[in-house]
């Protein structure tokens, strides 16, 4: 079995799986379906355009494909790529390919989605998320297993700890920005504008909305490290925050960040479903924490050391704790 | 910022925690303009009261370093460098005067025979 995971066949299987899933809402219920299905829902639920039952499938389609695609060509791969970034690559292929496969089923199935605008019309959102968050999790722990482990001479990263007495308490405070995030939520409420102008569809609502909160969240993330853990919190947002607890923290390491290594800007994979959760809003310096269930949180921020040594020094005095000795002392 | 504070110190809490931000200030970590975190979760992550954090910050507005408004939080000021290394050397003038057995008396003397 570990070595069918090595050549990555699980994630080949699942595409395969996934594709035949996606395609059999249609292939059965097909006779069924009026010449036109609603592809475009107004605020009130109530569909207000509709496309060619071919034309709508050809799109969702192009969903499964791309999906299908992201992971077969992950499954030849997988095996020379780290841990992180195979399963980010795996959570976001399997996403979409859950997304199809959910959009299928909402537009194909009599009464679970489009074909009905009453109450049985809602499971259709409901079955869209909970498709793409299985399949996304599915891909990313598959490729978690078939990703290249480190191995043993892997030199590991010095790991910085502060020597803290007994009745000593740190706490270190910083900070990572990228303004550039405003001008892309700029760009976005620009764009929503033109769109309500123009088209006075609730789309450009949505992109204001969007663009506003991606400046909101990203543009200065502020870090805080002390013995109550890691917690990052957004530009302009009291909540939600990002809190790592102290007990699940097993080492602090300062990595360099390279974004196309952790998925991309933002905030990347989640913990629960994907093993693997990374805030990057810039390239550069960052913290990367190994908790103790094997799950990894990487956040970008400046002068990322005194972080790791106040982390590592709280996790080594810790009551019981199995944490790592550090290789450097203050 | 990097902030410690030790119970087992005799130096009151706010003076420890007054001092690590000045060492901040001088040595840069923290730059004029910049704005501190909120006192409230400073407080939370020394397992201190926030009020002790707040007395710190009080005494850093009165030696010019900080400013406190409303809705703005708290700022370095922009000539807190300078001023932050220059109290620095004064506290360390006078433990040093101290540790030597001189009265404040004497300390003041020293200080108007340098002025």
């Amino acid at each position: 079995m570990t070595s069918q995971n090595r050549r990555g066949s699980g994630l080949v299987v699942l595409a395969l799986a996934g594709l035949a899933l996606a395609v059999l809402p249609w292939l059965m219920f097909w006779q069924q379906l009026p010449a036109n299905l609603p592809s475009h829902f107004g605020l009130d639920g109530r569909p207000d355009g509709w496309m060619s039952r071919e034309a709508l499938f050809a799109v969702i389609l192009v969903f499964d494909l791309v999906g299908a695609i992201g992971l077969v060509t992950l499954a030849m791969r997988a095996h020379r790529m780290m841990v992180a970034p195979a399963t980010l690559t795996g959570f976001l292929a399997g996403f979409f390919l859950g997304l199809g496969i959910g959009m299928g089923m909402a537009s194909a199935i009599p009464g679970l989605g489009a074909l009905n605008t009453s109450a049985a019309g809602a499971l259709g959102p409901i079955v869209v998320v909970a498709t793409s968050l299985l399949v996304g999790a599915i891909a990313a722990r598959l490729a978690q297993a078939s990703a290249r482990k480190p191995r043993r001479d892997d030199a590991s990263p010095p790991a910085p700890a502060l020597t803290l007495a007994p009745g000593e308490r740190a706490v270190w405070t910083g900070s990572a920005s990228q303004p550039l995030w405003w001008a892309l939520g700029g760009a976005l409420i620009v764009g929503g504008v033109l769109a309500l102008i123009l088209t006075r569809e609730f789309w450009g609502w949505l992109l204001i909305v969007v663009g506003l909160g991606i400046g909101a969240t990203f543009a200065r993330i502020r870090v805080q490290a002390d013995h109550t853990g890691l917690t990052v919190r957004y530009t302009a947002l009291a909540w939600p925050s990002t809190h790592i607890r102290l007990r699940s923290i097993q080492r602090a390491t300062p990595i360099d960040v390279i974004p196309s290594q952790w998925g991309g800007w933002g905030y990347r994979g989640t913990v629960l479903v994907a093993g693997l959760a990374a805030v990057v809003v810039r390239k550069g310096p960052g913290l990367r924490l190994d908790l103790t269930d094997g799950r990894v949180f990487v956040v970008t921020v400046d002068d990322p050391e005194g972080a790791a040594a106040v982390l590592n020094a709280e996790v080594a005095r810790r009551p019981g704790s199995g944490g790592e000795p550090a290789s450097g002392e203050e | 910022m990097l902030l410690r504070i030790d119970d087992a110190s005799r130096v009151p809490i706010h003076e420890q925690v007054a001092g690590q931000v000045r060492a901040a200030i001088a040595s840069g970590a923290l730059a004029p303009g910049e704005r501190l975190p909120p006192a409230r979760e400073l407080a939370t992550g020394m397992s201190i009261n926030v009020h002790t954090v707040l007395r710190a910050l009080q005494t850093l507005r009165d030696e010019g370093l900080v400013d406190i408004r409303r809705g703005r939080g708290v700022t370095v000021t922009g000539t807190a460098p300078e001023l932050a290394a220059i109290s620095e050397a004064a506290r360390s003038l006078v433990a040093d005067a101290r540790r030597q057995g001189m009265s404040d008396a004497d300390i003041r003397r020293l200080v108007d025979g340098a002025l």
